[in-house]
């Protein structure tokens, strides 16, 4: 049998494809010019519908700003539409060193809210510095950072209606929409996943300080030996402190699937497990999943012989099975159906978030990489079970 | 605006790279059929980019990273009509896994534990190195190749991983 190795390694291009491969590049890379105009086509098709669209584009702020979230999320015409109908203008601005950062709009449903930000020079110069320190940085090369991006309000407490102070703290870097050092606007966003009772709503107030860039990689031989020290900087970027007051509030775009069927499914140890829907909810950028699990006796005696007696002093065997038994294969066997037919896997979706912390409880969060219309999904399928669209 | 490309230089991003972009697409694909469009896009947006790289190993993380986003791109584009196939030569034949073998019970992971027991097996990154390289904190790298560990376990200790 051959070897996982041998195999990769057998893996490989021919000398004839390589030859064909390198004239092919040095074709394409003789013409830069074709290749620009087709993304700013795009990109004027994209602002041409959302124009159409939105009737609160005459101001051209919103009509920028929704390109900026259909390059997020989407640009095909009912994306574009979607995207219209759950966005709210926010335009909090404020200036510190000679740098304007706006908030320019937010959209979300319970567990998930996006804050599309925008960044300028006050004397229309680059946003970054240009020096040797910062030609490099660019999307996916760097990891960009604020030193405070915090959020506060006030979120729900109970079912009174009170509330209580509430502070997120967004220090996880912010995306950026791609770039190049020398643009002169920069779009960023901050994707909120939080809890529903977590939400802050209503009057909140945001903050972000000093703009850097993270750089670090290390240099190692195949063999993972070490040979030099690994690059570890911080590079400054634009400092500065802003702060915005705005409202934050939107109403939740999502749909109630119906609960209460079971399902069954497998986790990556081939333990069978058995799950009824407390809850599913479908936003056009969300999925969110609450289920309780059973599993068979003799399947769980089996799964704590796995368990290492070492692990007890950190991590007790209950909260170890509740880890393991949430590892399901629900992304390889779980799809959304469309309309038209065509179906798109869980884990081409977007990367779950799983919450495992009461036992035999589930709670999934599935924050969608582009935006789905809602009336062009058919129904949900969760393992062998499907629930259609009400 | 994008620098001239020089035929050597071509040749040697293709002799150098073509064959991991190959691997990382089949890696986390599953297929092979977009694997000559994904290096064509990886060495279009190298040059476009140009950026300066502190070492070779420095230029290969950028390669490995901007593959991984790339076919991540493609993954997405379930939005899109297909497009008309490319002027190009037939796909590379995928490798065909034998039951029972290490690689076919890879195949059977996620794309994102198949990526990182590719980087750590076949490429030799540690695990602080892959975080950086897909850009997601450690613990999850962790996590990811102790779980594909697990799984794998009798299959990597026959083929000689520790």
């Amino acid at each position: 049998m051959r070897s996982y190795r041998d195999t990769m390694e057998d893996l490989r291009f021919s000398p004839e494809e390589k030859a064909a491969m390198t004239q092919a590049l040095l074709q394409a890379a003789s013409a830069p010019a074709k290749t620009k105009r087709r993304k700013k086509a795009a990109l004027i098709a994209v602002a041409a519908v959302a124009a159409a669209l939105c009737a609160a584009c005459a101001t051209g702020v919103l009509q920028d700003a929704m390109v900026a979230l259909s390059a997020r999320f989407g640009s095909q015409p009912e994306q574009v539409q979607t995207l219209q109908q759950i966005t709210h203008p926010v335009l909090a601005q404020d200036t510190d060193n000679g740098v304007t950062v706006s908030v320019e709009a937010v959209l979300g449903d319970q567990t998930r809210g996006f804050l599309l930000c925008r960044m300028e020079r006050e004397d229309g110069q680059p946003v970054l510095p240009q020096n040797e320190d910062t030609k490099n940085v660019s999307n996916g090369d760097n990891t960009l950072l604020f030193d405070q991006a915090t959020l506060v309000g006030r979120h729900p407490v109970g079912d009174k209606g009170a509330t209580a102070p509430y502070g997120i703290d967004m220090g996880m870097s912010p995306e950026f929409l791609d770039f190049t050092v020398d643009d002169h606007t920069l779009y960023f966003f901050f994707d909120l996943f939080l809890y529903a009772e977590d939400f802050p709503r209503g009057d909140v107030t945001f903050t972000l300080e000093n703009l850097y860039s993270h750089e670090y990689y290390e240099t190692c031989t195949p063999s993972s030996v070490i040979t030099t020290p690994p690059v570890d900087r911080i590079i400054p970027l634009v400092d500065g402190t802003w702060t915005f007051s705005f409202t934050l509030d939107w109403q939740d775009p999502s749909t109630e699937l119906e609960a209460g069927q079971v399902f069954h499914l497998e986790t990556y140890n081939d333990i069978p497990i058995e799950g009824t829907i407390q809850s599913l909810r479908l936003s056009p950028i969300t999925l969110s999943l609450e289920y309780t699990y059973t599993v068979a006796p003799e399947d769980l005696d089996t799964l704590k012989k796995g368990y290492d007696p070492s692990y007890s002093s950190w991590l007790p065997l209950d909260s170890w099975l509740r880890a393991e038994l949430a590892e399901t294969r629900m992304d390889e066997v779980s799809y959304l159906t469309l309309t038209d037919g065509r179906q798109i896997m869980f884990h081409d979706l977007g990367h779950s978030a799983i919450d495992a912390l009461v036992d035999n409880q589930i709670s999934i969060s599935l924050p969608f990489q582009e935006a789905i219309p809602l009336d062009t999904i058919e129904s949900v399928t969760i393992g062998d079970l499907t629930i259609p669209m009400p | 605006m994008r620098p001239p490309l020089e035929p050597r230089e071509a040749e040697r991003l293709v002799q150098t790279y073509a064959d991991l972009i190959l691997r990382l697409s089949y890696t986390y694909l599953s297929h092979t059929q977009d694997a000559q469009d994904v290096c064509q896009t990886v060495f279009l947006k190298l040059l476009e980019r140009a950026p300066a790289f502190a070492s070779p190993d420095h230029e290969k993380a950028w390669i490995i990273r901007t593959t991984v986003n790339t076919c991540k791109d493609l993954l997405k584009s379930h939005w899109r009509k297909t497009a008309a196939p490319m002027e190009a030569a037939a796909a590379i034949p995928a490798p065909q896994p034998e039951d029972g073998s290490l690689l076919a019970a890879v195949n059977l992971l996620p794309a994102k534990y198949r990526l990182v027991i590719y980087l750590y097996y076949f490429e030799g990154y540690s695990a602080q190195e892959i975080a950086h390289l897909l850009g997601c904190p450690r613990t999850t790298v962790s996590t990811q190749l102790r779980r594909g560990r697990e799984k794998l376990k009798p299959l990597l200790e026959s083929e000689g991983y520790p």
